[in-house]
């Protein structure tokens, strides 16, 4: 029994700044199987994995390699023992060739030289071996995404890695290129090596692995036969317990006041996209990344321009120029505040009232005495810790940040607020204030977009809940129908039927 | 296919430099005669010798605007040693070593202390000057003093053998070792990888620190090398040597394809991209044009390269991503025909 | 940690630094504080500060602008050439200044476009034009130099007359462009906006701003105050030519630097151009009054830029992520 498992870990236990985010954490993998790791965001997928390959340490616990106890504390322990990592972002140079890349920092010398023939040599037989379609010469630069992928995995094969451990590496694959995967993952397997598979698509799980971790809350809650179990059964153990709808809120939708998507296409990530988004509801966006999800607020908001169809506010088109949208009372609330919310080194006054300055000026000249109080109201209101408005963005925590993004657009009556992952790095409490704004915002009339990745707050929060899969909507929940469960397997491509109890 | 870009962007270097040698050759009085064709050389080689240097740097992704402070530095104590009587092989050697711990100092201040390569190297620049004007002969009022240098052994580095000036042999040999580095050796692979992709770099096992000082010390010892064989050839040094020629020198290099932000170019490049520059010089002062309209050139000539790299690499990054579709639609093929083959078993 | 007493300590250093080169004085040279030498700092420092304020915008949105003191030269050239062709009248002058306020907005213009629309890396952009602008001047004057001989003209009386007797003009035009330039700054939505740039691009451009017609604007501005610092230049010392401002925009940086501006943007204020301006007047200055050799200074001044970058660097850097705010209630 213990011979037959490539990676056993015992009682691993993680926490950081106090919460504990592993527990007791029995993860086995077998010699030659390919292993599929599933969880919400938050489960602690990858923090268990972070362990394994020494990026983190861990507080308590053992890892057993072959049988045999390894000590992990940084990656290159990980890489002596076996276990190889195929990033999200493709950790590839575009300016060497196959073979440059897989040897990059480890190259075989001949006489103080590169030895080329003898690398281009071991990566022609590596090719031959698993049956990639690729060549040893390519420039990483004019390959497409599978051929890199196939590269990062014989880099790791190239170090001779027992266990391959791969995070959503599908996430930028056609599915043509996705296909190629599998069977590249198939082939592997074939010759005995293990691959730990993470993903959110249930598809996947069914298509390739053999068997099923998931994780839930930090522990484990089943391991499963991934080729026999129900997709419901996944579900509702990612889940656990479904809650019960807690004061369901009826929202006072206003007909005549919507946004009207009417076939939508944005070449081939979204097609035939038709729907209204109503004053008065919170219209939830749900779907796996890559689904076409962010485009499709991004078409609305005005920042993608080239989209083909019609979008219209009342019933009349609204504008492709951003300015023009914020004017008209639009507002949007970004995927990623580091990169396009906040100004990191402005203080929390110019950070709100960007927005505003349509009001708070007069001839282009800053009303100071406005700005002020538009700025301590809206720090009043939305409650942005500490309560000084000179304070640098960068100083203040994440969700306290998300919160002055959010007083951006409240403070000043948006009409249309559109919110792409409002809440990601985010504490629960600030959460549940930033849900009562958004509610409180709907119930002034304004229509409301939220995309979300967070299973609970689509369901919870949105009246209604648009599911994309393969840039289309792919199911509609009305009237707080959406369960959690429901909405997973949607955005798999799966369909539950509507109120069905799982 | 098999023509690489890489190539295609040098031919087109190349191409340039044939056809203004032919416009000069029978346009501009007294181009090609013989002594103006050496002087060419022997200038394009103490600019090719500096683009050696500034070529590593390029390629790993970083920029070095001090060149002329360190040429200045070298070339004052090489010039003071000499003066001295110190036999040649001491000259270059101390002036070697004062280009390359300049060039180490610079690396060391960018890597330390995550500061801004290009407002650094500026600045160091002066400051190299500076130590420069410190070791320049002075009187007892400290008034500058010109030093002829009269070490016949030491002058002997910037005469010529039939016509072809050493430092013109040095500049070939120069550049010949750094393509052999740059595309043979493990350094070169590594230089690549660090200007193309610094952090997937470091990932695998690459001491991007180590390396990006090691670039800048490199080019510092390079242009130390172009600074001894100027002041042979001048006989002197003076406090304006090797002023502006940070700038010249990575100008060069981006017209001979090494681009700025690094991973791109190589040591023929930066050959060809200083024969071009000087070429450019020398034509319009042989057509008789004063300065100002050099300047005029030089100007347009360096704007209108980096536009049409940037042009280039528009053109490139579409080609590669039309090759890249393409190589995908290949494997869709490849798979489709995988499995029409399994159907019918 | 309270941002006025972040603020406050900056100031608190500044006055150190100032502090202790006065000390410096105090005891290298007493004639340094003579009322006629700090007026000569003051005129020294008023051409560098107008351009401060001009490329203070410039890298508040990420940019740099090393065609500075060719765009001077270039300007003026145009401006007194024209001025000496057309009867040295003041309406020549007035002509002579629009080409010449003309020709910088072109400058900023090609700036702008190659640095925020074909991304071409600013400072090899404005190098190759500095080299092109110093050509041309040099071509218009066929290498040699052009006088302002007219003591009569308004285009004399720009830089010598004096304010009341007392203040001389030079620092008139620097005071005036430093309040226009901090007022827009401070006091308008073009300035909140220039700051937002300069922040965050991405983010500026999910606000309704379009970041890449600020960058395209702070250029113009850039060489505005250029045109404006060289006409002056020009007017101070009676003769222009392709070298007149050369190797300003060093000295500009160096204030820049000095005063805490960053060039990737986002960070930098006037007060801050002002204080660095003068610091760099007054190093200057100095060199002169303790007799060290001239050729120093540039040296001195690389010195500088090194350390002040490397300081703001550590500044920016502890103020992103060293000082962590405790969460209070209040």
């Amino acid at each position: 029994m213990e011979n037959e498992l490539i990676l056993r870990t015992e009682n691993i236990c993680k926490s950081f700044n106090g919460i504990q985010v592993l527990k007791n954490v029995n993860l086995e993998i077998k010699k030659g199987e390919i292993h599929a790791l599933m969880g919400e965001n938050g489960a602690g997928k990858s923090t268990i994995i972070k362990i394994i390959t020494g990026v983190y340490t861990k507080d308590d616990g053992e890892i057993y390699i072959d049988g045999q106890h390894v000590q992990i504390n940084n990656r290159h322990d990980a890489a002596e023992a076996g276990i190889s990592v195929i990033y999200q972002e493709l950790s590839l140079v575009p300016e060497l060739t196959v073979t440059e890349n897989i040897f990059l920092g480890h190259e075989i010398m001949k006489r103080g030289l590169p030895d080329r023939k003898e690398m281009r040599r071991q990566v022609q037989e590596l090719i031959d071996r698993y049956g990639f379609i690729l060549q040893p010469d390519t420039l990483v630069a004019t390959m497409g995404m599978a051929q890199r992928q196939m590269t990062e995995i014989l880099k790791a094969l190239s170090t001779e890695a027992k266990l391959l451990i791969m995070d959503e590496p599908t996430t930028s694959l056609s599915a043509s290129e996705t296909e190629q995967l599998f069977v590249t993952m198939e082939g592997l397997r074939e010759r005995g090596t293990s691959i730990l598979y993470i993903s959110h698509r249930l598809e996947e799980i069914y298509r390739v692995t053999d068997r099923l971790t998931i994780m839930r809350n930090g522990e484990i809650v089943g391991v499963v036969d991934s080729k026999t179990v129900e997709a419901d059964t996944v579900t509702s153990m990612m889940i656990g317990h479904e809650l019960e709808k807690t004061g369901v809120r009826v929202p006072k939708i206003n007909k005549d006041h919507y946004i009207e998507v009417k076939d939508l296409q944005l070449g081939n990530l979204l097609h035939g996209i038709n729907f209204k988004a109503y004053g008065g509801e919170i219209l939830g966006i749900g779907g796996l990344v890559g689904s076409g999800r962010t485009e499709l607020v991004s078409c609305i908001y005005g920042t993608i321009k080239k989209y083909k169809g019609s979008i219209t506010l009342d019933g009349k088109p609204i504008s492709r120029s951003v300015a023009k949208n914020i004017k008209a009372g639009f507002g949007m609330v970004p995927e990623d505040r580091r990169t396009a919310g906040f100004f990191p080194q402005l203080s929390i006054l110019r950070n709100i009232a960007i927005s505003s300055y349509d009001r708070l000026s007069k001839g282009g000249i800053v009303n100071g005495k406005a700005e002020i109080e538009h700025t301590e109201k809206a720090i009043a209101d939305y409650d942005v810790r500490p309560h000084m408005r000179k304070l640098p963005v960068q100083n203040l925590s994440g969700g306290n940040q998300q919160k002055v993004i959010l007083a951006r657009w409240l403070s000043r009556d948006v009409d249309v607020l559109i919110l792409d992952e409002p809440t990601v790095g985010v504490d629960v409490g600030v959460k549940a204030e930033l849900y009562v704004y958004m509610r409180k915002m709907a119930d002034k009339g304004s229509i409301i977009i939220m995309v979300s990745s967070d299973l609970a707050e689509l369901t919870e929060v949105s009246d209604r809940v648009l599911v994309l899969h393969n840039g289309t909507i792919f199911q509609e929940f009305r009237d707080h129908k959406a369960t959690q469960q429901g909405v997973l397997l949607a955005s798999s491509g799966v369909t539950a039927k509507e109120g069905e109890v799982l | 296919m098999k023509i690489s870009q890489k190539f295609i962007r040098k031919l087109i270097t190349l191409g340039l430099i044939v056809i203004l040698f032919a416009i000069f050759a029978f346009t501009a009085p007294s181009f090609l005669k013989l002594r103006n064709i050496q002087e060419i050389l022997r200038v394009a080689a103490y600019t090719g010798i500096i683009c050696v240097g500034s070529s590593f740097v390029l390629i790993g992704g970083g920029i070095d605007l001090s060149s002329g402070g360190i040429i200045c530095f070298s070339g004052i104590v090489a010039c003071r040693l000499a003066s001295i009587g110190m036999p040649w092989p001491v000259v270059l050697l101390v002036a070697v070593v004062i280009g390359a711990a300049c060039g180490y100092f610079n690396g060391w201040l960018i890597t330390r202390f995550y500061l801004n390569d290009f407002i650094t190297t500026l600045a160091t620049g002066f400051v190299f000057t500076g130590f420069g004007l410190l070791a320049i002969l002075k009187d007892e009022s400290g008034t500058l003093m010109s030093q002829e240098i009269k070490n016949k052994g030491f002058l002997l580095l910037g005469k010529h053998l039939n016509g072809f000036y050493y430092i013109v042999f040095v500049w070939i040999i120069l550049t010949v070792i750094a393509w052999f580095i740059l595309s043979q050796t493990r350094y070169g692979l590594h230089t690549y990888a660090m200007g193309s992709n610094s952090k997937s770099s470091e990932m695998s096992g690459v001491n991007v620190r180590k390396m990006k000082v090691s670039t800048f010390t490199i080019c510092g010892a390079c242009c130390a090398v172009a600074a001894v064989f100027t002041v042979a050839y001048q006989t002197t040094a003076y406090l304006n040597l090797g002023s502006g020629m940070g700038f010249n020198a990575v100008a060069a290099c981006v017209v001979g394809g090494v681009m700025l932000g690094g991973g791109k170019g190589d040591a023929v490049g930066a050959f060809l991209g200083a024969i071009f520059m000087t070429l450019v010089n020398n034509g319009m002062y042989k057509y008789g044009l004063d300065t100002s309209w050099q300047y005029v050139f030089q100007g347009a000539v360096i704007l209108i390269a980096i536009m049409s790299d940037a042009g280039f690499a528009a053109f490139t990054g579409r080609r590669l991503r039309a090759l890249a579709e393409k190589n995908n639609a290949e494997e869709a093929l490849l798979e489709a025909k995988a499995k029409a083959k399994g159907g019918n078993v | 940690m309270n941002r006025k007493n972040l603020f406050e300590s900056v100031w608190a250093q500044r006055g150190l630094i100032i502090a202790v080169l006065l000390l410096i004085m105090l005891v290298g040279n007493r004639s340094f504080f003579s009322l006629g030498n700090l007026r000569t700092i003051l005129m020294s420092i008023s051409i560098y500060g107008i351009m401060c304020c001009g490329m203070l915008l410039a890298m508040l949105t990420g940019g740099i602008d090393l065609a500075m003191g060719s765009t001077a030269a270039f300007t003026s050239v145009i401006c007194l050439w024209y001025y000496n062709n057309h009867g040295m009248k003041d309406s020549a002058f007035v002509i002579g200044l629009i080409l010449a306020l003309l020709a910088a907005v072109a400058v900023g213009i090609l700036h702008g476009v190659c640095d925020a629309y074909l991304m071409l890396p600013s400072f090899v952009v404005t190098l190759a034009t500095s080299k092109l602008l110093y050509g041309l001047a040099s071509a218009i004057l066929k290498g040699s130099f052009i006088h302002l001989t007219n003591t009569e003209g308004f285009f004399y009386r720009i830089a010598n007359t004096k304010l009341f007797g007392t203040i001389p003009m030079p620092i008139v035009i620097f005071i005036i462009v430093a309040i226009i330039v901090g007022l827009i700054l401070s006091f308008t939505v073009f300035g909140r906006r220039v700051y937002a740039v300069g922040a965050n691009r991405a983010a500026s451009e999910l606000v309704g701003i379009n970041s890449r017609i600020f960058r395209v604007g702070c250029y113009v501005v850039c060489s505005l105050t250029a045109c404006i610092g060289g006409i002056v230049l020009t007017s101070m010392n009676y003769v222009t030519s392709a070298t007149t401002a050369q190797g300003y925009e060093m000295s500009v940086m160096l204030a820049l630097v000095v005063g805490g501006a960053d060039i990737m943007g986002g960070y930098g204020d006037v007060p801050g151009a002002v204080f660095g301006a003068l610091l760099a007047g007054m190093v200057e200055n100095m060199i002169v009054m303790l007799n060290i050799n001239t050729n120093y200074s540039q040296a001195v001044q690389g010195v500088i830029i090194v350390l002040a970058v490397a300081f703001n660097v550590y500044n920016n850097r502890k103020s992103a992520g060293l000082i962590k705010v405790k969460k209070k209630a209040g």
